[in-house]
């Protein structure tokens, strides 16, 4: 779940094992453990509820987001059998507009933002 | 970031050669109340020797990682050496000066050069304060900045320090208006607004989400870069102290078991409870599976801890000098009716009378039959016990089982308090690294074996 909405549904190992949405990936890279030899985390820190990012709630803060992340809702795509995700990097394709998948250009994430 | 210039850093001028934290035999231990009637009878209730007999230094600049499970003592430990909760033995030295002892007046100077952080980051941080009246708290209640604006300008660097920045955005908010990280990056910034030398990490990111750990721990290495400090960072989890500490302490019921560098901690453990703890490791991988061979059972009541080696009952490698007695008996025994069908659980129960005698730590155990039936009977289920794994290291400990008219008599091997001892660079209390305690064991098994008749029989035996 990420700012009240599931953005990644699944079997627990298929989850693990092959992650689908962006944020399902980086908190599995956030953990530590006894391979960690470089500290990974999410930069910035979950959005205010009252008023939460337009389009997916997660643009803001993900290494992927295209222009369409912050203009349209995602989609709820299946991956796999009984693995659904919201995340436009899974499609459906033909929900994009032209160049909604331009890498989208923004302002550094404040450091007054940061967890 | 700049390190900010009137940041207060640890005392610059310091001796290096001297170690900044020298601790000997350091030991906590807390009365029980015990019962009324214990007290009117006058029984002493006992103790809980919570950190019992625990040696180590600390080089300035150096991270000590203090692991281990819930009460080994890890905790108190941290709070001793703070003069949170009082030394009942032994010597904490800092910078070579005696702290154990000192009244709360005498040991006021020294919180400023020692400073604790806590697990639980709401919990540490007064509700009714705002994030600016708490971390500049220190400054008043040591009588450093009085003016207010001495004291905002401390906050603000502070604030900034532990990258809670913009800091007049934060000064007038309350602790519920952070969240899990901001806080403790707040009670990070109170810890270190005094210009400590030593901070104390009792479980600072336990807390966290995973996601927010590795940011704190950041934080923290930044933090002793900039500041100079020194670290006791005190966990359950071997995952962030491998990435975190220079020098790592494992502590079981009150005793640090293995004490070295934290390389040769991760590549070469040597402690069986040391093996143990790095296989129990959770890996977030579903296909790899749970070791198997975890240690049995749990940390056993501090009050009354097990005869010689404190792991001996969990430990997979234990042997005879380990401090085998009658309680391991009635474990094991439990053990095996816990797994029974209920009706063969009762056939077997109802032939032994109460294995409460064997609650009284001895290196024997005497086990009565019950009455209407035979101490043939109690050694048939013994065998039986024995049959379900006979390579139970319990077996080891048993030196002699006699059946006698009314009762069947087991005879332990003396076990042997461990000690300190060196392997690789690293200092550990383990039998098995004691060449007197394995000579011990040779000599048990040497007496077992004349003993055993005849000795043909028994020739294949490994025992």
């Amino acid at each position: 779940m990420y700012a009240g909405r599931v953005v990644e549904q699944g079997g627990a190992r298929e989850v693990f094992a092959d992650p689908a949405h962006p944020y399902t990936r980086a908190l599995l890279e956030s953990i530590i453990s006894l391979g960690t030899t470089d500290l990974k985390y999410i930069p910035g820190a979950p959005p205010s509820l009252i008023d939460p990012p337009p389009a997916c709630r997660f643009h803001p803060r993900c290494p992927h987001a295209m222009r369409v992340c912050s203009t349209k809702h995602p989609i709820e795509v299946e991956v796999a059998d009984a693995h659904v995700t919201e995340c436009w990097l899974h499609g459906p394709e033909d929900e994009i507009p032209p160049s909604g998948e331009q890498p989208l250009e923004r302002e550094k994430i404040a450091l007054a933002e940061e967890a | 970031m700049e390190a900010a210039s009137s940041m207060p850093r640890a005392d610059p001028g310091a001796d290096r050669s001297q170690a900044l934290l020298e601790v000997a035999d350091l030991r906590t231990r807390f009365s029980l109340r015990g019962s009324f009637t214990d007290r009117m009878r006058g029984r002493a209730a006992g103790s809980v020797k919570a950190v019992d007999g625990v040696s180590f230094s600390l080089q300035r600049g150096e991270v000590l990682g203090v692991v281990g499970e819930s009460g080994s003592g890890k905790t108190t430990l941290g709070r001793t050496l703070l003069g949170l909760a009082a030394a009942t033995g032994g010597s904490i030295k800092f910078e070579g000066r005696e702290i154990t002892g000192l009244s709360e007046n005498g040991f006021r100077p020294l919180r400023r050069k020692l400073q604790i952080v806590f697990q639980d980051p709401h919990a540490s941080l007064n509700p009714a304060m705002t994030i600016g009246e708490s971390v500049g708290h220190p400054l008043r209640i040591h009588g450093i900045a009085r003016n207010r604006e001495g004291v905002r300008t401390r906050v603000v660097e502070a604030l900034q320090r532990v990258g809670l920045h913009p800091a007049e955005q934060y000064m007038s908010k309350y602790p519920t208006d952070l969240s899990g990280g901001q806080k403790q990056r707040a009670v990070l910034a109170r810890a270190i607004i005094l210009g400590p030398d030593i901070l104390i990490a009792d479980e600072p990111v336990s807390m966290l989400d995973m996601s927010v750990r590795a940011k704190i721990l950041e934080l923290m290495i930044d933090l002793k870069r900039e500041l100079d400090l020194t670290y006791v960072y005190i966990t359950h989890d071997l995952a962030t102290a491998k990435f975190f500490c220079d020098r790592i302490a494992i502590m079981y019921l009150g005793k640090i078991v293995e004490i070295g560098q934290a390389a040769e901690i991760y590549d070469d453990p040597k402690h069986p409870y040391t093996v143990s703890l790095l296989r129990a490791i959770p890996e977030p991988d579903p296909t790899r599976r749970a070791p198997r061979d975890l240690p049995r059972g749990e940390v056993p009541d501090a009050v009354t801890p097990p005869l010689g080696c404190s792991f001996h009952p969990r430990c997979s490698r234990a042997f005879e000098v380990c401090g085998w007695e009658s309680r391991d008996l009635r474990t094991l025994l439990e053990a095996r009716w816990t797994r029974m069908p209920e009706p063969e659980y009762r056939a077997e129960r109802e032939v032994i009378a109460s294995l409460d005698a064997l609650d009284e730590p001895a290196t024997s155990a005497r086990i009565e039959p019950a009455s209407g039936h035979t101490a043939a009977e109690v050694a048939d289920i013994i065998e039986r016990l024995r049959a379900d794994d006979p390579d139970d290291p319990f077996w080891k400990g048993v030196a002699a089982i006699e059946t006698q008219d009314a009762a069947v008599d087991i005879q332990f091997h003396e076990g042997l308090e461990p000690r300190d001892v060196h392997a690789g660079g690293s200092r550990l209390q383990c039998h098995l690294y004691d060449e007197q305690a394995l000579a011990a064991a040779e000599a048990a098994r040497t007496a077992k074996r004349s003993d055993d008749r005849p000795p043909s029989d028994h020739a294949e035996r490994t025992i």
